[in-house]
């Protein structure tokens, strides 16, 4: 049997999906030593769909916390199953889980559900994003003069949602309050989430804010971005917000595809 | 596996470039719950392992391994490279590992006689290969092109089984022993994944242990292993959730006396226990190490006096 045939069949059985067209020359190749072929092969499967429900739950805990164990690993084996990893770092892996659950019917009844797996995901990008030197105040003054074009730091995420995400996912952290009630008609969010010295951390944005930074995801410089920031919101407070982003590090002057370099 | 091909007993002394960790000490796995305790502590250990594809991203995991460097060799280990697999290699990834080995400088660089994914994908697991010239000429191919990219040799990992390949052309020791043979690079023993692979596969790994020359050895790898009950048949399960096994531990200690001392790691990867059970462990290692050090040096005759 080919190698790479043997590795096609193999990778079926191993997801657990339908069997390879070669699967039962697969089975023939197996020596079961007292055990079937696929009681052997089993013990592969097990090791991959749980290490890859493991590194999902790392990644969603709160996810994990809102729908229970039970219903988390089923709906995780299916999502690993249909988008496997397609790289070997595991913080990558995820990012398509938000998009998953929305066509998920056991979870439609849910609505919150992607969007609070968007946030999470944000939070695990920002956490692993590439490092990047935050911009000074007096790197800040001179941008505006010079009209130089800034990047929304590597490690900054914008996440605007029509439900209260930011209490979900508060009164579902480990010390969070089980007992708070939600209405989840009491209108939605505009998040940011942000790195300094390690951590990461959630803030709840204007709307002048939340339009501000989205310009400077492609790179706008301070008074474009400003400018469509009033527009959006006149009552958009213009020296509050550019204090607040310095203060959390949220521009940078690099592009952000040279980050990941060195 | 008891023949071992003439070409290999030619080779006389392992290269220095990978002989970075020497007088050969213990050393620990390097793992998320451990970082604070490290970065605060005392140098608790002879060297730190750490996977790759944990250390290629920013932010924390990389300032951390930035200060320990400072503190303790570092080895680097990837999990992901799928050097088995039967496609191409994932240049990207490659790319990553290249620029991490960069910038860590680590004394060992290793990666698995294994297949993790294909075309794109990725499974997370070792997956075993069948011991044939075609598997074998694929993982050599794959090893030459990540030394070249890395501009150094690497060691390769023996894999736990839990299946064997009928269409296998050779034992999984001869396998080995050519890849490095034809590759030059070395290799990581880990002593608990051939008891594991023996109990599971029926082989004897004393007889194993004995047939791997002295020379090619590098790293040495132990952990913990569990037992699974399937139809009745008892299965050992490389968990690397508890202590190291007796049986592993006298296995090891074989070895050395055999080969004389190899740095050695102690992994530990589920159900991750405090530093100071994982340093104990370590130590347990060096003591090891010490007892053959003194042996070897007493006679004067090195580490290659068994073979």
């Amino acid at each position: 049997m080919l190698l790479s045939d043997l590795q096609h069949a193999m990778r079926e059985r191993v997801l657990d999906r339908s069997p390879d067209r070669l699967d039962g020359e697969l089975l023939e190749h197996i020596d079961g030593q007292g055990l079937t072929p696929s009681q052997r092969l089993q013990i592969y499967r097990n090791n991959c769909l749980i290490s890859l429900t493991e590194a999902l739950k790392a990644t969603y805990p709160v996810l994990h916390r809102l729908v229970g164990d039970g219903f988390f690993r089923t709906t995780a084996v299916a999502f690993i199953q249909a988008h496997p990893p397609q790289e070997p770092r595991l913080a990558a892996y995820g990012a398509a889980f938000a998009a998953f659950l929305e066509r998920y019917p056991p979870a439609s009844a849910l609505v919150y559900l992607p969007d609070v797996a968007r946030l999470e995901w944000a939070l695990n990008s920002a956490w692993h994003a590439p490092d990047a030197p935050a911009l000074t105040p007096a790197e800040m003054a001179q941008a505006a003069e010079t009209m130089a074009p800034l990047q929304l730091h590597p490690a900054c995420r914008l996440l605007a949602s029509p439900w209260p995400i930011e209490k979900i996912w508060r009164a579902n952290q480990s010390d969070g309050d089980l007992d708070v009630t939600i209405d989840l008609d009491q209108g939605g969010n505009r998040l940011l989430i942000y790195r300094r010295e390690f951590a990461v951390a959630l803030a709840a944005i204007s709307l002048g804010e939340f339009v501000m930074l989205s310009r400077f995801a492609p790179g706008a410089n301070l008074e474009s971005a400003m400018t469509d920031a009033l527009a959006a919101d006149p009552s958009f407070d213009v020296a509050t917000a550019l204090a607040a982003t310095l203060t959390r590090g949220c521009l940078t002057h690099r592009p952000s595809e040279a980050m990941d370099e060195d | 596996m008891d023949s071992v091909p003439s070409a290999v007993t030619a080779i006389s002394r392992r290269p220095d470039a990978i002989a970075g960790l020497e007088p050969a000490s213990a050393g620990i796995g390097l793992r998320h719950p451990h970082h604070r305790a490290l970065l605060e502590g005392e140098r608790c250990t002879g060297w730190l392992e750490a996977h790759a594809e944990n250390y290629m991203s920013g932010g924390w995991s990389r300032h951390v391994l930035d200060r320990l460097r400072e503190t303790y060799p570092i080895s680097l280990h990837g999990v992901g490279l799928s050097l088995g697999g039967a496609g191409r290699l994932d240049t990207d990834h490659l790319e990553r590992l290249r620029r991490l080995v960069k910038r860590v400088e680590p004394a060992l660089v290793s990666e698995h006689v294994a297949w993790t994914g294909l075309e794109g994908l990725y499974l997370n697991d070792l997956l075993p290969l069948p011991w044939t010239e075609e598997a074998l000429a694929n993982l050599v191919m794959h090893i030459d092109q990540t030394q070249s990219a890395l501009g150094r040799p690497i060691l390769i990992e023996n894999p736990s089984s839990y299946l064997a390949f009928r269409h296998a052309e050779m034992s999984e020791g001869e396998f080995l022993i050519e890849a490095c043979r034809r590759s030059g690079c070395g290799l990581l023993l880990d002593v608990n994944n051939v008891y594991v692979s023996a109990r599971n596969l029926g082989f004897d790994a004393a007889a194993y242990l004995q047939a791997i020359p002295g020379p090619l050895v590098s790293e040495i790898h132990l952990a913990g292993h569990s037992r699974r009950d399937v139809e009745g048949i008892e299965l050992r399960i490389d968990d690397h959730g508890s202590i190291v096994d007796p049986a592993v531990w006298a296995l090891y200690r074989a070895t050395i006396a055999r080969i004389g001392p190899r740095p050695t790691l102690i992994e530990w990867d589920s159900e991750i226990p405090s530093l100071t059970v994982l340093v104990e462990e370590s130590a347990k290692a060096d003591a090891i190490l010490s007892e053959f050090r003194q042996q070897s040096s007493a006679e004067g005759t090195g580490c290659h006096a068994a073979e």
